[in-house]
């Protein structure tokens, strides 16, 4: 049988860098930045916990690598079994949240 | 404007998706009553993936007008949790979304009804069995029983499809 390369798909080469920052912002709550802008929805014991991540730096990327890199934060700041909980993860540029009427103070 | 400018200014979101397969349905039944049975079972596998995506995020909370983008990132955490070494196959995966439907279902102690959960673990496994995303690049070798089946098995989740997050 002949031997096969598969193609593994690369992320998106500013992915790392921006779930660094996005890790560093969710870990100081009192961060002085404008962006990003991490909202998180129904985040009572038991609900379900959507994220909101309203970012300019999304704009080169579709809304899978942003679900993605959202993800891998919250992981990373949580646990897996917390991730279970999380049934949103949408990552918007400020137009884009805004044309979706979410709202933030 | 150009079909694919067309396509792209609509939002991917549950209903668009819910149209979609729709739509592919019976365009794959076309192909299959006329004898193209590799475009028929092509175009009917995708069904079964959207069915399946639309019941799993539906399952979780998701409305129709939700955007399909935001629920793959929880659904890739979920599936590492839950269903350890299946392979997503970029989303496409039939067994990857028939398996995490089946035991998230269980894990929040709402498994499917017997009745129902029987036919579904045996149709989406002949399903994942018959088609995958990556069978556009292969020649048709698709026999008239594969067309059957795959009718017979992505027919029965259009049918049941509601009954997978209710």
């Amino acid at each position: 049988m002949p031997i096969r390369k598969r193609r593994i798909p690369t992320p998106h080469p500013k992915a790392e860098d921006l779930l660094n920052r996005l890790l560093q912002e969710w870990e100081n709550p009192d961060s002085t930045l404008t962006e990003p802008v991490i909202i998180e929805e129904n985040g009572t014991q038991d609900r379900p916990i959507k994220i909101f991540v309203v970012w300019s730096e999304w704009a080169e990327l579709n809304q899978q690598e942003r679900s993605e890199i959202i993800m891998d934060a919250f992981e990373k700041l949580r646990s897996p079994q917390q991730s279970l909980r999380v049934t949103v993860a949408m990552g918007l540029t400020q137009d884009e949240a805004a044309r979706m009427g979410i709202a933030y103070d | 404007m150009p079909l694919r400018y067309r396509n792209e200014s609509e939002l991917e979101t549950l209903q668009e998706m819910e149209f979609a397969a729709e739509d592919k349905y019976w365009e794959g039944i076309e192909l299959l009553s006329s004898g193209r049975g590799g475009g028929g079972v092509y175009l009917l596998g995708y069904v079964a993936e959207m069915l399946l995506k639309i019941a799993y995020f539906r399952f979780i909370g998701a409305r129709p007008a939700d955007r399909v983008g935001a629920y793959l990132g929880p659904a890739r955490n979920a599936g590492r949790l839950l269903i350890p070494g299946i392979d997503r196959e970029q989303y496409h995966s039939l067994r990857f979304w028939a398996s995490l439907l089946f035991q998230r279902r269980r894990q929040e102690h709402r498994p499917l009804p017997d009745d129902v959960a029987a036919p579904f673990r045996q149709r989406t496994r002949r399903l994942y069995q018959a088609w995958w995303v990556e069978m556009r690049y292969r020649r048709d070798r698709c026999e008239a029983w594969d067309s059957h089946n795959v009718y017979e098995d992505v027919t029965w989740l259009r049918n049941h499809y509601a009954a997978l997050w209710s």
